[in-house]
């Protein structure tokens, strides 16, 4: 645990300029961006501040029990249902975050995809899709391309400028991480078909950078905290420059349970439970939620009052709406020889010739392919496993164990969701969380487009594994709809029209003036299936614009 | 603050505070491996290579029956229980030329993870072995299924590999394989040696066989 002993406090009484609810990837970055700003700020933060020392290779204690995602165990269930019509129910599927200062900054895998122009005006440009809410978003590529940089370079990226990359206004800080065998495959099945692998974008630092180390190769990144603070977390490379800067107060334990109004119908007031259980609140100028998509959200329908019936910030009714998971697709392929894709990163080449899909083929959708292993590279998820439909237990499954940790190696679609006002997050009528708030319900059927687009990429990754010499393959996508994700996007979205959107072009709330939402919850579209360096651009974007409004007597 | 008990509050459905029933598939291909246990992958874990639903159902465990009076020697097992846990564990993952779940202390793996939480699997377990050693009796006329000989293990856990028990067990036999020793197990080091993994936190180039000379190659 990090000790925040020396860092500044406030009282609660006392008003700051910002409380900051959640402390991830763009709550770390508003602020550390805010407070070297020069504003008070208080962030508000549900889990524990995590070090590297605290990180371990224990999967029994990540992947099964949740020590950093949390969830019944940890008295926070969930609640999932396909459509409306259908009644909830626990255990049956759910959202993903971890619950850490840092927030799934620290537990992701990294892949930093840029978004390209044609993500910013698609639904102009290739023509929208009935029944979906598939618009443009408020802004452009070049709006956010600056931003898009300092992530590069504040929060640390590693990568080279591909084929088809959109233009950048400076190259990346470090250059691209080794190449794996498993993309060594994957490249040679793309040279075959004529595809182009080039090396992946990755929030993993390939050499020292901003004073942390580089990658140990050691390939616990995906789901797991990093032990050599080299993959970039907002944790290590946005709370240490905030709590320098002597402006800025972290609370960990913190769960906040309502986002107060003034009479004038201004956000004054956010009520927490401390981490002894006790209910506190702080007063402030203003308040910035990064609480994530699911999240976020949530916390606007818990705040529901007199003044706003619906839910905070609601009046478009859209708050929990549109939420889009991206979809997916694999093939999982052996080989001659050890491939070893368990070990450093997750992915070190992507494929994007299948960016965006001809609309002749009868639907939308779009993605890139990179190489992984079959089961994130973790021995015990390996273990689980029964590739190619072997058996599952006795003396053949355990042959088998050695030839498939080793052996093998995934190319992965990663591929478009479009939005939905159908597929959503709201409050579970009956089920509670050990706060007693509703607890989090997701609603969510994949679109019939999305369903095809993973097909069609699951097709391509098993040609691809062709291609590349595979002995033995198997494909999957998720046929039947997704019941799961940790991309958790669109929730309070983004636009000009205060009657279809949650906020405006600067994630400000169009009902509350002083009222910000600044995560994944923002974004209009999906992105192409690795949304968080676009979360962490339109933080810096937005407290860009939120320091101008501050400083200008405009919030 | 009142902390409002989670495990009371939904459907009036008790205890479902670790009694999730997830059968979604957190990693590829894993329905094949987990399909119907009843504590395995517990939402909302970490979906990030979440793949398609599986739209199987599992039986909620019934309630736990209370008449368990744990060993000494275990935390939450019985001795009779550890012992037929054992028989089938050694099935699941076999002692050959290479250490399997014995070795791997998979017994003492359950019993300190059923102790942490997930105590209300336990009847589960408890009338899972109560129903195999009474197919132990029916089919061969032995009253415990670790009485039976190899073959015969293979073919009664054979008929029943399906079941919510049977898929527990053999989900908390290979997780032993390859956990921590604070979990009651042996380490990792049964698992890791039989998949070829190290106990490395630091890997250098070449990672495998087809990047070793990928810049010689000119690829």
């Amino acid at each position: 645990m990090a000790e925040n002993a020396a860092a500044k406090t406030y009282n609660t009484r006392d008003e700051v300029d910002f409380v900051i609810v959640g402390s991830g990837s763009a709550g770390g970055i508003m602020a550390k961006e805010l407070s070297t700003a020069g504003f008070s700020v208080v962030v508000l933060e549900q889990g524990p501040h995590l070090t590297a020392a605290d990180f371990r290779h224990d999967e029994w204690a990540i992947e099964h029990s949740n020590e950093l995602t949390w969830n019944t165990r940890q008295g926070h269930p969930q609640t999932f249902r396909r459509t409306e019509n259908d009644v909830a129910q626990t255990g049956v599927g759910g959202l993903g975050y971890a619950h850490n200062v840092g927030g799934s900054s620290v537990h992701y895998s990294g892949n930093f995809w840029r978004m390209r122009p044609l993500d910013f005006n698609e639904a102009s440009v290739r023509g929208g899709v009935p029944g979906t809410n598939f618009v443009d978003w408020p802004i452009s590529y070049e709006e956010l391309e600056p931003y898009y940089t300092k992530v590069d370079w504040e929060i640390g990226v590693s990568g080279q400028q591909g084929p088809w990359d959109p233009p950048r206004s400076r190259e990346y800080p470090c250059p691209p991480m080794p190449v794996k065998s498993s993309d060594v495959l994957l490249e040679r099945g793309a040279k075959a078909l004529g595809l182009t692998a080039y090396p992946a974008p990755v929030a993993i630092l390939s050499q020292p950078h901003n004073g942390r180390p580089g990658c140990i190769h050691c390939g616990f990144c995906n789901g797991y905290g990093c032990e050599a603070n080299a993959k970039s977390s907002t944790m290590v490379a946005m709370i240490p420059l905030a709590l320098a800067s002597g402006n800025c107060e972290l609370r960990t334990g913190c769960t906040v349970a309502r986002v107060n109004t003034n009479e004038a119908g201004r956000a004054n007031e956010v009520v927490y439970w401390d981490a002894n259980g006790v209910e506190q609140s702080q007063h402030a100028k203003a308040v910035v939620l990064c609480a994530n998509g699911a999240e976020t959200p949530r916390l606007l329908l818990l705040s529901e009052s007199a003044q706003h019936p619906n839910g905070l910030s609601n009046s478009s009714g859209m708050v929990g709406k549109n939420l889009m998971f991206n979809c997916h697709a694999s093939a999982v392929g052996l080989f001659e020889q050890p491939v070893n894709a368990w070990k450093s990163v997750p992915a070190t080449r992507v494929i994007h010739d299948y960016y965006a899909l001809d609309p002749a083929l009868g639907f939308y959708g779009g993605g890139g392919i990179d190489g992984r292993h079959p089961t994130r590279g973790t021995p015990m998820g390996s273990a689980m496993n029964a590739l190619f439909s072997g058996p599952t237990w006795g003396a053949d499954y355990k042959r088998n164990l050695a030839r498939n940790f080793s052996y093998t190696a995934a190319f992965s679609g990663h591929c478009t969701s479009l939005p939905l006002e159908t597929n959503n997050v709201s409050l579970d009528p009956e089920l509670k969380d050990k706060f007693g708030r509703p607890a989090l319900r997701t609603t969510y059927l994949d679109h019939p487009d999305d369903i095809a687009t993973a097909k069609f990429f699951m097709e391509r990754c098993l040609e691809l594994m062709d291609a590349a010499g595979a002995i033995q393959k198997v494909g999957t996508y998720p046929e039947n709809g997704q019941r799961g994700s940790v991309h958790l996007l669109g929730t309070c979205r983004m636009g000009n029209d205060p009657a279809t959107s949650v906020v405006d072009r600067f994630n400000r709330s169009h009902d509350v003036p002083n009222l910000f939402m600044v995560d994944g919850s923002s974004m209009v579209t999906s992105s192409r299936g690795q949304p968080t360096m676009t979360i962490m651009a339109l933080a810096f974007r937005a407290a860009d614009n939120i320091i101008g409004f501050a400083r200008r007597g405009e919030i | 603050m009142n902390k409002r008990d989670v495990n009371t509050a939904h459907s009036g459905q008790p205890g479902l505070g670790n009694r999730e029933l997830s059968r979604r598939q957190f990693l590829a291909g894993l329905s094949t491996a987990a399909k119907g246990s009843l504590i395995v992958l517990s939402v909302p874990a970490i979906l990030t290579a979440c793949r398609q639903a599986d739209e199987s159902t599992g039986t909620p465990a019934s309630e736990q029956t209370g008449d368990t009076a744990a060993s000494p020697q275990y935390r939450i097992l019985n001795e009779a229980l550890a012992t037929e846990l054992d028989a089938i564990s050694a099935r699941i993952v076999p002692t050959d030329d290479t250490p399997g779940a014995r070795e791997a202390g998979s017994v003492r793996f359950m019993d300190v993870v059923l102790a942490d939480g997930r105590q209300d699997q336990l009847a589960t377990i408890e009338l899972g072995v109560t129903e195999l050693n009474a197919r132990a009796n029916s089919q061969f006329g032995v009253t415990l299924f670790s009485a039976l000989n190899e073959a015969q293990q293979i073919e009664l856990l054979t008929a029943i590999e399906s079941s919510p028990f049977f898929s527990t067990v053999r989900y908390l036999t290979v997780a032993s394989l390859f956990a921590m020793p604070q979990y009651g197990g042996t380490g990792p080091d049964v698992g890791y040696n039989l998949i070829g993994m190290t106990h490395a936190h630091a890997y250098t180039p070449p990672f495998g066989y087809y990047d070793a000379d990928y810049a010689a190659r000119g690829e």
